[in-house]
């Protein structure tokens, strides 16, 4: 618990440091805000006073303290375009984004693990050439082609499931965008369970447990597969913080409006308060995500203690 | 008193590499008796961890294999032809191992207890409590301190001779006829050594216990083991019993091997080695295998197998030199 705690104030170094980065190369960008915000029929005049409201022309560390002290009060600024509160947006976005990412994961688990555990169990037969050839496939195809193919096979020609679209829990809309997300990190998943499995299997341990006069099946269930599954539980608490940040690409296409569509639309229409938002959103998952990892390891493995 | 619990006969397992076949142990018979330590020696790549693991069927397939000549027998059955089921029920429950490595040999994310109930569970169906009862009983029996404690502990809190008396104590669980121990002191500090091989002799004779000793330390064996069988590139090259293998070696192997230990009483610069390395048996010699490093070898040695001479009923050896008439003839 205490670890706990000592973590989470370590973050906060790391939010700041990321924020100031992503505040001065926002600022580097060229642009005007105020131009940008009021449109192009507006004098110079009126431009002016609206930066003055803002604060806009106070140095650039002056904005950004001023910005920090507001968003540990959760204020994230005040979007220019959409004329709402960042945070506001950020937090109708993120259910969207949650269901998509948990169904993603849930995919890519239920057909990673045991597409490795399987490949690894039968090392260089035929099933795990084509297990592993199925992974290959699965990270070779980008979201956008695949996401694409599967909008023509089952959307349009099967006419199975809605093309695109979203409608909260309503599972018609969530399993082909699940399905897209959930199969690229399969495959990588699938390979690292098969690895880490493998290592595992030559370890001196899994000999003793044979010894004792366990069968096969029985080392890999009872001796292997726990050992085998902490690189895995790394990537895959990874995968879920960044998969809750956002799939950007999936989110576009299928129209599911989630903290990645956000930023993508912040970035087409300069919108700087909405993107460092949306970004430092995703940063302080990822960081979380590292911390759950890191906890859950202290549960598996006995030889790690945090003090 | 003392039975014949495994009897090995002309065990020959072979191993199919890129450059072709070696034959790993070739030819290795042996009688393992009740409440007998029979040491196994020779140095590294001789072939005496693959006899072992011959015994529990755990070559790894499919690239080594037992050839169908061989025969293992237990029980009145022949272990080699066993199917992986049948040797399962055997391996941890009548035939248990004790490996070297004790730092790696237990798994690091279960306790000690868990570990060490694991056969009793599997091999004498009994309950938790029952497990329980008998595996702490174990602990004691290998003089683990606090052993209730340790039963909750992981084996990263153990040290490596806490961790190897955890071995022993989980190779004794189901009271086996035979314990293979592999060089189970080399990697633990010489007090400790002492210990355990104090713990392991104890056992023998308290339980009647037959033991494999694999060791390439003769030290070792002069302190524990009754009878001894020398390996060299596969086969056994020497047999006798640990007493008269001190004081009259035969094989030129084990006198050189005897030469190489350091004396006490000696005040020598270098210590004696034996000249050249273990040969790669892919390309075996039509010869004794040891000629080429022999300082005795004459031409028969290269031309012909050496013969197996039994000089008595307790001394086998396996050299050209016994053999009287072909060796004058020379």
């Amino acid at each position: 618990m205490k670890y706990i705690i000592k973590r989470l104030l370590g973050t906060i170094p790391i939010v700041i440091g990321v924020s100031l980065l992503l505040y001065i190369m926002l600022n580097i960008v060229p642009g005007d805000p105020v131009a940008l915000m009021m449109g192009e029929h507006v004098n110079a005049d009126t431009i002016e006073r609206v930066r003055a409201r803002m604060n806009l022309d106070d140095p650039l560390l002056v904005r950004f303290s001023k910005y920090v002290l507001g968003a540990f009060k959760g204020d994230l600024g005040y979007s220019y375009k959409l004329k709402r509160e960042v945070s506001t947006l950020i937090w109708k976005a993120f259910p969207n984004t949650a269901i998509l990412a948990v169904a993603g994961a849930l995919v890519s688990w239920m057909i990673g693990i045991p597409a490795g555990v399987i490949s690894a169990v039968r090392k260089n037969t035929a099933v795990d050439y084509g297990v592993m050839t199925f992974a290959l496939i699965g990270v070779s195809m980008p979201v956008f082609w695949s996401g694409l193919l599967f909008q023509y096979l089952f959307g349009l020609k099967l006419k199975w499931l809605p093309i695109s679209g979203f409608d909260g829990l309503n599972i018609k809309y969530i399993v082909m965008p699940a399905i897209v997300l959930g199969w690229s990190s399969a495959a990588t998943i699938a390979r690292l369970t098969r690895s880490s499995l493998l290592e595992v299997m030559s370890a001196d341990y899994i000999r003793t447990a044979r010894e004792k006069g366990l069968l096969r099946y029985q080392v890999i269930m009872g001796h292997a597969l726990k050992n085998a599954f902490l690189p895995v539980l790394t990537v895959m608490t990874i995968q879920i913080a960044s998969l809750l940040s956002g799939a950007v690409i999936t989110e576009t296409i299928f129209g599911i409006p989630g903290i990645g569509r956000i930023a993508v639309s912040a970035i087409q229409t300069r919108d700087m308060p909405l993107l460092q938002g949306s970004v430092m959103f995703t940063t302080i998952l990822i960081i979380l995500g590292n911390l759950v990892a890191d906890v859950l390891y202290s549960f598996i493995d006995p030889r790690i203690k945090y003090n | 008193m003392n039975e014949t619990v495994v009897e090995i006969q002309n065990l020959k397992t072979y191993f199919e590499t890129e450059k072709g076949f070696n034959p790993a142990v070739d030819g290795v018979s042996m009688i393992l008796e009740s409440g007998k330590i029979m040491g196994l020696v020779g140095e590294s790549g001789s072939g005496k961890s693959m006899t072992a693991m011959s015994i529990l069927g755990l070559i790894p397939k499919p690239f080594g294999q037992i050839l169908p000549e061989s025969k293992i027998l237990f029980e009145g059955d022949d272990l080699t032809k066993l199917s992986e089921k049948e040797l399962a029920k055997i391996r941890g429950n009548k035939i248990a191992m004790i490996f070297q490595e004790p730092m790696t040999s237990l798994n690091p994310v279960y306790t000690i207890g868990k570990q060490l109930m694991e056969p009793l569970r599997l091999h004498k169906n009994l309950s938790k409590r029952e497990a329980k009862v008998l595996a702490l009983k174990y602990l004691e029996q290998v003089r683990i301190p606090d052993a209730a404690k340790r039963f909750a502990s992981y084996p990263h809190q153990l040290s490596g001779g806490l961790r190897q008396r955890v071995m022993i104590a989980m190779a004794l669980t189901c009271e086996p006829k035979l314990i293979i121990a592999d060089e189970p002191t080399t990697a633990l500090d010489v007090t400790i050594q002492a210990q355990i091989l104090e713990l392991l002799k104890d056992i023998q004779v308290r339980l009647n216990t037959a033991i494999l000793f694999i060791t390439h330390d003769l030290g070792v064996v002069a302190e524990l083991c009754d009878d001894v069988c020398v390996m060299y590139a596969g086969e056994v090259v020497e047999k006798c019993d640990a007493d008269r293998l001190f004081e009259t070696p035969m094989h030129p192997y084990t006198i050189g091997l005897l030469k190489s230990l350091p004396k006490i009483d000696d005040d020598v610069e270098e210590l004696y080695s034996i000249e050249g390395m273990v040969p790669n048996l892919i390309h075996v010699p039509t010869g004794c295998r040891f000629a080429p490093r022999c300082d005795k070898s004459k031409r028969i040695c290269f031309d012909a197998l050496p013969p197996r001479i039994l000089i008595d009923k307790q001394h086998e050896v396996l050299c050209w030199q016994y053999d009287e008439g072909a060796w004058s003839n020379e």
